[in-house]
């Protein structure tokens, strides 16, 4: 998997973030994680490895962080990126799942979808269920877990995934790019998952999730 | 009983941006002819809320209409441009800043 790097966007994880980078180094060599200004122990924890780290000088959220990942990543010559969330909740199998679909060179978005939805409480998992049907009313493709943050992006393709969510919608930018990839019609593969309840996600509370249904509205009418 | 309650909540938001005002000048936000500029400003609007009619005596129309009706609905779509204005601004500003950030993130790195 030399033609592949996993980007980590990392935000105080000293818990998790040591066990996780030296799982996936079992299987990928190149790494990049970019923390974002963690004020913890989490940067001293990945300098130790051999990983490539940048670090934002200030938070600016998730969606900036893939950012620098990807800029990175095209400037390293890497053909893929598989982003993967720093806080435990993905297993590896679950990533080298998504790793193998990115090695065939097939697709453009790989999406890593959770089938199972039973860790998440009742309310959840009706909000998971809701997005995912106005979704395909909005896109006409049936996608369960729009905003998964495992994914593979092949970097060829970037410039059709130019996303804008940032600031108190930097949370958004991974359900973006899977609208931005329907709209586009870019070659989009599903592989299933399964998610690991952490103690760090906390999903979406109901303002968010209204706010994300105002997003994709706005994002399929936006040329 | 409205209107009064009205005035006495344009003045007390009034005196509040004025103490705003200043406090950002103590901090050094702006320098001494912003911060009196605005404080101008502030005390101007209080005085006309107070005597919206004043200005009449001052101004003459030839209308059948209060000049203090006028300023209003001036006021208002100016403060509507001015609010889009800044928006815009500070939109541009966040995508510089977000860039600066990540590139120098990604400079740091190269420089190690």
């Amino acid at each position: 998997m030399n033609n592949l790097v996993v980007i980590v966007p990392v935000y105080n994880e000293e818990k998790n973030i040591k066990d996780l980078i030296v799982k996936i180094l079992k299987y990928f060599k190149n790494i990049i994680v970019v923390d974002n200004s963690s004020i913890d122990n989490t940067v001293a924890m990945v300098n130790k490895l051999p990983v490539y780290l940048l670090r934002h000088r200030v938070n600016l959220g998730k969606s900036i962080s893939m950012m620098t990942g990807i800029n990175f990543a095209k400037k390293k010559g890497f053909s893929y990126a598989v982003f993967i969330d720093g806080d435990g909740q993905h297993k590896i199998e679950d990533l080298l799942k998504v790793a193998k679909e990115a090695n065939r060179g097939l697709y453009d978005l790989i999406i890593g979808t959770r089938i199972n939805l039973k860790h998440l409480n009742f309310k959840k998992r009706i909000g998971t269920k809701i997005l995912e049907k106005i979704f395909y009313l909005l896109f006409g493709k049936n996608i369960k877990d729009i905003q998964s943050g495992l994914r593979a992006i092949k970097l060829d393709r970037i410039n059709d995934l130019k996303w804008s969510s940032r600031g108190i919608n930097h949370y958004f930018a991974d359900a973006e790019i899977t609208t931005l990839a329907c709209r586009k019609n870019l070659k989009i593969q599903t592989v299933a998952i399964t998610a690991i309840p952490s103690e760090s996600y906390k999903g979406m509370n109901l303002a968010q999730g209204l706010l994300l249904i105002i997003n994709l509205v706005c994002w399929k009418f936006n040329k | 009983m409205i209107k009064y309650t009205l005035t006495l909540f344009l003045i007390f938001s009034l005196l509040l941006m004025s103490y705003l005002t200043f406090m950002n000048y103590k901090n050094k936000t702006i320098n001494f002819f912003e911060n009196i500029f605005w404080n101008f400003l502030w005390f101007v609007i209080i005085l006309i809320s107070l005597r919206p009619k004043f200005i009449d005596n001052y101004i003459e129309l030839n209308f059948n209409i209060s000049v203090f009706y006028i300023l209003t609905v001036l006021s208002v779509i100016l403060l509507f441009i001015f609010s889009y204005l800044n928006y815009i601004r500070i939109k541009i500003i966040e995508k510089k800043f977000d860039k600066a950030i990540s590139d120098r993130a990604i400079e740091d790195f190269e420089k190690k």
